[in-house]
């Protein structure tokens, strides 16, 4: 089994699905106090609103303990101590540390500093892996299955995280995968070698079951007329879903700009809201079977010594 | 009669067979030009097959593994031979890598490798490398070496 979640690509099929199986089971039997015992390290060097509160609404649920920081400037790390460091300090106090960072790569780091579980909630433009995991949960829920689904991402996937790794997710997968984009924004090959390239949202929607919506960044285009005419044809609204499928469902990993018109909103397709709130199940699958992990290797360990 | 346009040496390292004109490249990177030693660089050879080739002799060098993997990279067809008493006395075999630590800077600027004293690691596959922290990908001549 997994031991970190540092990138989409640690993550086999089997440990997916796994993961997707256990948020079922916690979204119908409920999620129970069963982990009093532990403590969750919870670093976010970065600001987060939404991932922050999920992960700690699912460790709170699980009975367990949070110790950490929303904003680095409140640490030594406005001194200058380094990733490195204060992962060894904190990994002294818990059994599991959730961290978003600015910096790419500061999770995978981490794993080399601590044996402890390291869950990345995202770094810099690199890997975003729980919210795929999530949006996974999301297409499951709604499509009831994961294979042959025809998934749309749309928006700016050259820096996007989250939609680098859903792309990267969806390879294990028997998935079509369209790429709507601006041809400035769209995303690296290597994310997705078999994916159809497309800049037109519109001819792509009769045929989707998923429609993965994300924002396109007015900081990426130095020319802002540039950037009103670029987006402008990435806004997805009531009016362009009436050629779409019954099945297909609208995701976002939010926060929501304007481009999901609000008039989307009310219409059966509209899942963003949902989405999130199902977020606190997947995470706490995934602190759950870490835990259970760990129990596993301690009580290993106890019956090892024992004479 | 065979002529050798580049000496013959007695005790080193030559390094055989490198794609012409690069030789000067490998030189730099190195840092042979501080070798304090006779170095003897042959560039645009004849060689076999009616095809050029550069070449490096070493004399009183040993090659560590990081300037082998290093050569592994910039010439992955060279041949490597250790010298001594003038005579060959073993080959040794490079090959493309999978993988290469410390040898390459990341060219990300905000890949933790470049903001806190961390070892690079690349993946190789297909001449394609892949930071192992950042996860981008880049070619070689975007990678500077260590």
């Amino acid at each position: 089994m997994f031991k970190n979640i540092v990138s989409i690509t640690d993550l086999s099929k089997d440990d997916i699905l796994s993961i997707l199986s256990k948020a079922q089971e916690l979204e119908e039997q409920g999620i129970k106090p069963n982990y009093a015992d532990k403590v969750v390290g919870s670093l976010f060097f970065e600001p987060s609103t939404r991932t922050r509160l999920s992960f700690e609404t699912a460790a709170q649920r699980l009975g367990s303990r949070i110790i950490g920081f929303t904003d680095a400037g409140s640490t030594s790390v406005k001194k200058g101590e380094t990733v490195a460091d204060t992962i060894r300090m904190v990994a002294g106090y818990a059994d599991a540390i959730v961290m978003r960072h600015n910096i790419e790569g500061a999770p995978r780091r981490a794993t080399q500093i601590t044996e402890i579980p390291i869950i990345n909630a995202g770094d810099g433009a690199n890997q975003h892996p729980t919210q795929t995991l999530l949006d996974l949960y999301a297409i499951l829920k709604t499509q009831g299955s994961l294979e042959n689904i025809h998934v749309a991402i749309v928006g700016d996937l050259k820096y996007g995280r989250t939609t680098h790794s859903l792309a990267q997710a969806l390879q294990l997968f028997n998935c079509k995968l369209t790429l709507v984009a601006p041809e400035e924004l769209q995303m690296q090959s290597h994310y997705a070698p078999n994916a159809i390239k497309t800049a037109k949202l519109e001819k792509v929607i009769p045929n989707a079951d998923i429609i993965y919506m994300t924002r396109i960044q007015k900081e990426r285009f130095p020319d802002l007329v540039e950037y009103e005419r670029v987006k402008s044809a990435f806004l997805l609204k009531k009016h362009m879903l009436t050629q779409a499928k019954e099945n297909l469902k609208i995701l976002h990993p939010l926060p929501r700009v304007d481009e999901i018109d609000i008039d989307v909103d009310n219409t059966k397709f509209a899942h963003y809201f949902t989405q999130a709130t199902d977020g606190v199940y997947v995470r706490a699958a995934l602190l759950s079977l870490i835990f259970e992990n760990n129990n596993l290797a301690q009580n290993k360990n106890k019956k090892e010594t024992q004479p | 009669m065979k002529e050798l346009k580049v000496t013959p040496i007695n005790d080193g390292i030559v390094i055989d067979h490198l794609p012409s004109n690069t030789a000067l490249k490998i030189v730099h990177i190195l840092n042979l030009d501080s070798h304090n030693d006779i170095v003897t660089i042959g560039t645009n050879l004849s060689s076999k097959k009616n095809e050029r080739k550069d070449i490096i002799k070493l004399e009183a060098k040993t090659l560590s593994q990081k300037e082998l993997n290093k050569i592994s990279l910039l010439a992955p067809n060279a041949t490597i031979s250790v010298i001594e008493n003038a005579q060959v006395k073993e080959k040794i075999t490079i090959e493309y890598p999978k993988k290469v630590k410390n040898l390459l800077e990341c060219a990300n600027p905000n890949c933790i490798t470049n903001k806190e004293s961390c070892e690079t690691e690349f993946r190789i596959t297909n001449k394609i490398f892949t930071c192992l922290y950042c996860e981008k990908q880049f070619m070689l001549h975007e990678l500077e070496f260590i």
